[in-house]
């Protein structure tokens, strides 16, 4: 079977080495950049940190998030302990205003 | 009768929105021994917390009110933990294994329960964010346990799920409404027939005392309290059978098909 010839997505007269794994585009070897064992071409890289960012903030927001979760939870619990409280109270109201 | 084949794809909007319940009424009756014990060591502190507090307000006595307050706030994340473990249970018999285990999800349930408690009872005072509660905690668990996804953006999602299928969930929550007010009067007009009627007439027994206590606020707050366990155990079960099905009909999938075999009795999925 023939293979297909391609060309760089950059340099449409020079042969591609490869293809980016992050645009799925065609490279060859002066625009290839090999991180990790895997070739990325420069938007690719680009792409690759915006992300990589992106998810780093994501986690640290969650952590923040978490964190706030645990120290509220007392918080809220209180919260349902003092509304049960207050329903009970006002269900003894009740009671005795049928009473009067 | 349900035919050896699945039944061809019902698209979106033609099935009925009360069908989950009706398949969780199946399930009720096909594995109700299985899943009732675990139901019942769910709610076995909430009842000694509601028994408290009942005797606490029909005795007009404000001193314990502290103490059942306590009680009840306390006995809630025992009841949650089990009621998801039932809630898995139902889960993995609609859809076998699970991607993950409920023990790694159990803070995010708790805690997306507790927020939702909280909206519930804070949240009374506007009428949408109770109701946004309910479905909050009844849906997380199921939603959690779908995978590996964290706890916020899941809820995130869950709730935008829900917003998309209003009328279906509206609809499902109207008749368990209906059921519950139902089969509290069906509670109530029985005790009365077998207190005042049976009893006396047909067995001569006599049932004065016995009358003036079904009076009492006692046996009302506890007639109440055990139509409400019925109820929340059929709601805690039909709420996967409800999430699975706002699920198929976003995603499109087989789930819908599922249901309805079901509901007409077919246990092998």
């Amino acid at each position: 079977m023939a293979s297909i010839q391609r060309h760089c997505y950059n340099h449409p007269g020079r042969r591609a080495i490869g293809v980016c794994v992050v645009t799925s585009n065609p490279i060859c070897a002066e625009c290839s950049t090999r991180y990790e064992g895997v070739n990325y071409s420069r938007e690719g890289l680009e792409q690759l940190k915006a992300r990589r960012a992106a998810a780093s903030a994501a986690t640290g927001r969650e952590r923040v998030v978490s964190v706030a979760m645990v120290l509220l939870s007392p918080v809220l619990l209180g919260g349902l302990f003092v509304f049960y409280w207050l329903a009970l109270r006002l269900m003894i109201d009740m009671l005795q205003m049928e009473v009067v | 009768m349900a035919d050896a084949s699945p039944p061809p794809w019902l698209p979106f909007g033609r099935g009925s929105a009360l069908s989950p319940l009706d398949a969780a009424a199946a399930l009720v009756r096909e594995r109700g021994s299985e899943l009732l014990p675990i139901y019942v060591l769910a709610v076995i502190p909430l009842t000694a917390a509601a028994w408290v507090a009942i005797d606490a307000v029909t005795a007009e006595d404000r001193s314990a009110l502290p103490l059942a307050a306590g009680l009840l706030a306390g006995s809630l994340l025992w009841r949650w933990a089990w009621l998801s473990v039932l809630q898995q249970r139902v889960q993995v018999s609609l859809r076998g294994r699970l991607p993950t285990s409920l023990r790694r999800r159990w803070a995010g349930v708790l805690g997306i329960r507790l927020v939702a408690a909280t909206l519930m009872t804070w949240g009374l005072f506007l009428f949408m964010l109770p109701v946004v509660g309910l479905l909050l905690g009844s849906f997380i668990t199921p939603a959690l346990l779908e995978g590996d996804q964290r706890t916020l953006p899941t809820a995130g999602q869950l709730l935008r799920w829900l917003g998309g299928a209003v009328g279906r969930v509206s609809r499902v929550l109207t008749a368990v409404v209906v059921m519950g007010l139902v089969l509290l009067v069906g509670v109530m007009v029985l005790q009365w027939f077998v207190v005042m009627l049976v009893l006396p007439s047909l067995l001569g027994i006599e049932t004065t005392d016995l009358a003036l206590t079904m009076e009492s606020p006692v046996w009302w707050m506890g007639s109440v309290f055990a139509v409400w366990l019925m109820m929340d155990f059929f709601w805690t079960i039909a709420a996967v059978l409800v999430y699975y099905d706002v699920q198929a009909k976003r995603l499109g999938s087989d789930l819908h098909w599922r249901l309805v075999r079901l509901q007409e009795g077919d246990a092998s999925s």
